[in-house]
């Protein structure tokens, strides 16, 4: 297999399977019936992908030596790791928030929503510290994944889809800008979601009773916070390819999700035969969306860039030698 | 008689201090203090490197601007001694995407180590202005131990004063650093060795006699 492909595989694939795997078991059988269990497994499905891929390539080492020192590592501790590490608690977390919310009933089901989201926000402003932290940048990376959170919430019954769209995106930002570890990540995040995406519409079908695939509780806590946290990872880290705003703008793609969030809800329940006429539209969608970022992106990222210097598509092919693209003009990092 | 003697006995204890001095063993430092610093000229300074390339070509870059310092007696009567910084904003593969590649956490990570520096610790003369000089080289926040073959390139003659030129030769593994991406996964895509040349010049000046 050609060493690409089994890169991808590995770091791509492999990780959105078992991130679909995770969530697999509340999307048939009777726990597709228990809001609370679809959450959570769905939520700690996709925060499973992320830390997989990041398992994969850098390997779990880099992770470990964020907790403690390992014996025998000399590699060096590095702050973008972290967002990676607090996702990873989001797997257990999300599973413990869902079957408190379970036991909680529905009278007081928000509480345990309530107080994980509160722990998300504060962990991630006072727990993930990147490059040129400042308190104020903090408190704003708080602020920036209540906002994240709240967006998701809109996503609704199309949170599958809106995962795949916007962790696309961010791949593919992150790819624009120079951090491949995390277009993988990212990358594994949106196939795993399109993954659930497509068992929550089979196993829909399967069952009458089945609920769809809502975001809300620790659904939407993780969610967001791993929108949240990925963007502010590619805006601390990527080149200055990608400007800081479109990192923003893609965390905020959930939002569009009032778009399709009717079509989304219906595709997942057994009475209605809208999911292969609803598939092409939330292609096109994506599609859409992702060209006006692009194009939004190139417009303010590039003014009056050298003849294959602003290209979308060159990177990989430069990293791999494809492409013939030179630049009279060394990169200027400020 | 006595103002004789007095002016006697002073002399006679300033001679003898004199020639205790001159006759004590000089120190290393004693013989480094005498040497100019080098103050490294960033625009004719540089790091070129070379990586291989899906098991292919060799792939040439450089870090431009490289600052710092050397110590070194222009007679090469004492080894030198090297204080040279890298500034990773500083490379430059001739391709913008691929500078930024390079400076993302994928490879250099310049938002977390921002530098690259080598300080050398001690060297052992090899030819004539040839030495091999050992020392830490600092990257991506790890420190190892290398050697340089280092020789004197030559000493001319500047507007302002001497200029000094150096030229230094090392291999390393990339890896060793934490920089592993392309080497296992994906496999090949660039080579673990990476063989550094650095080119360096600097004005030479006389440290102030005291």
């Amino acid at each position: 297999m050609n060493e690409l492909v089994q890169y991808a595989v590995q770091v791509v694939a492999v990780p959105a399977a078992i991130g679909a795997a995770v969530a697999a078991p509340a999307l048939f059988g009777p726990l597709r019936r228990k809001a609370a269990w679809i959450e959570g497994c769905v939520a700690s499905g996709l925060a499973a992908a992320f830390v997989a891929s990041f398992a994969a390539d850098p390997g779990w080492i880099a992770l470990a030596r964020q907790v403690a020192a390992v014996e025998g590592d000399d590699g060096a501790f590095e702050r973008w790791h972290r967002p990676a590490l607090a996702i990873a608690l989001l797997v257990p977390a999300a599973i413990v928030a869902s079957a408190w919310r379970a036991r909680a009933g529905p009278s007081k089901g928000m509480l345990p929503s309530l107080g994980f989201a509160l722990l998300a926000v504060i962990g991630c402003g006072v727990f993930v510290v990147l490059p040129q932290a400042t308190t104020a940048g903090q408190f704003a990376q708080g602020a920036f994944v209540l906002a994240s959170i709240l967006a998701w919430g809109v996503a609704a019954t199309a949170t599958p889809w809106i995962g795949w769209v916007v962790f696309g995106v961010l791949a593919v930002l992150s790819q624009e800008s120079g951090f491949a570890y995390l277009a993988a990540m990212s990358g594994a995040v949106s196939l795993s979601a399109f993954l659930i995406g497509i068992l929550s519409a089979v196993g829909g079908r399967a069952d009458r009773d089945a609920l769809p695939v809502r975001a809300s509780g620790a659904l939407l806590v993780v969610a967001g916070t791993m929108t949240a946290l990925a963007a502010r990872t590619g805006m601390a880290y990527g080149s200055d390819a990608v400007p800081g705003w479109t990192w923003v703008a893609a965390a905020l793609l959930p939002c569009a999700s009032l778009v399709f969030n009717g079509r989304a809800a219906r595709a997942q329940t057994a009475s209605r035969r809208s999911f292969w006429i609803w598939l092409p539209v939330a292609a096109l969608g994506a599609a859409l969306l992702a060209w006006t970022l692009f194009a939004g992106q190139i417009l303010g990222g590039k003014p009056g860039g050298n003849p294959g210097e602003g290209g979308k598509s060159d990177d990989i092919s430069e990293m791999y030698g494809a492409s013939a693209a030179i630049s009279p003009q060394p990169l200027r990092r400020t | 008689m006595n103002r004789r003697a007095s002016a006697a006995f002073v002399t006679f204890t300033l001679l003898a201090a004199s020639l205790a001095f001159a006759a004590a063993p000089r120190l290393p430092g004693a013989a480094r203090s005498a040497a100019p610093n080098i103050t490294l000229d960033p625009v004719h300074s540089m790091a070129v490197f070379r990586v291989q390339h899906l098991g292919a070509g060799y792939f040439w870059g450089r870090f431009n601007a490289l600052e710092g310092s050397v110590t070194w007696p222009l007679d090469d009567s004492a080894a030198p001694e090297f204080d040279v910084v890298a500034k990773v904003d500083k490379v430059d593969t001739g391709s913008e995407k691929l500078d930024g590649n390079l400076q993302g956490p994928n490879f250099f990570n310049q938002a977390e180590f921002p530098t690259i520096a080598f300080k050398s610790k001690s060297a052992k003369k090899t030819a004539d202005r040839r030495y091999a000089v050992a020392g830490d080289l600092t990257l991506r926040g790890v420190t190892k131990s290398i050697e340089v073959d280092c020789t004197v390139t030559g000493v001319g003659k500047g507007p302002t004063g001497p200029k000094v030129g150096f030229e230094c030769l090392f291999t390393i593994n990339r890896a060793d650093f934490g920089m592993k991406w392309g080497i296992d996964a994906p496999k090949g895509a660039l080579g673990n060795e990476v063989k550094m040349v650095i080119a360096l010049e600097g004005d030479a000046a006389q440290p102030e006699s005291k």
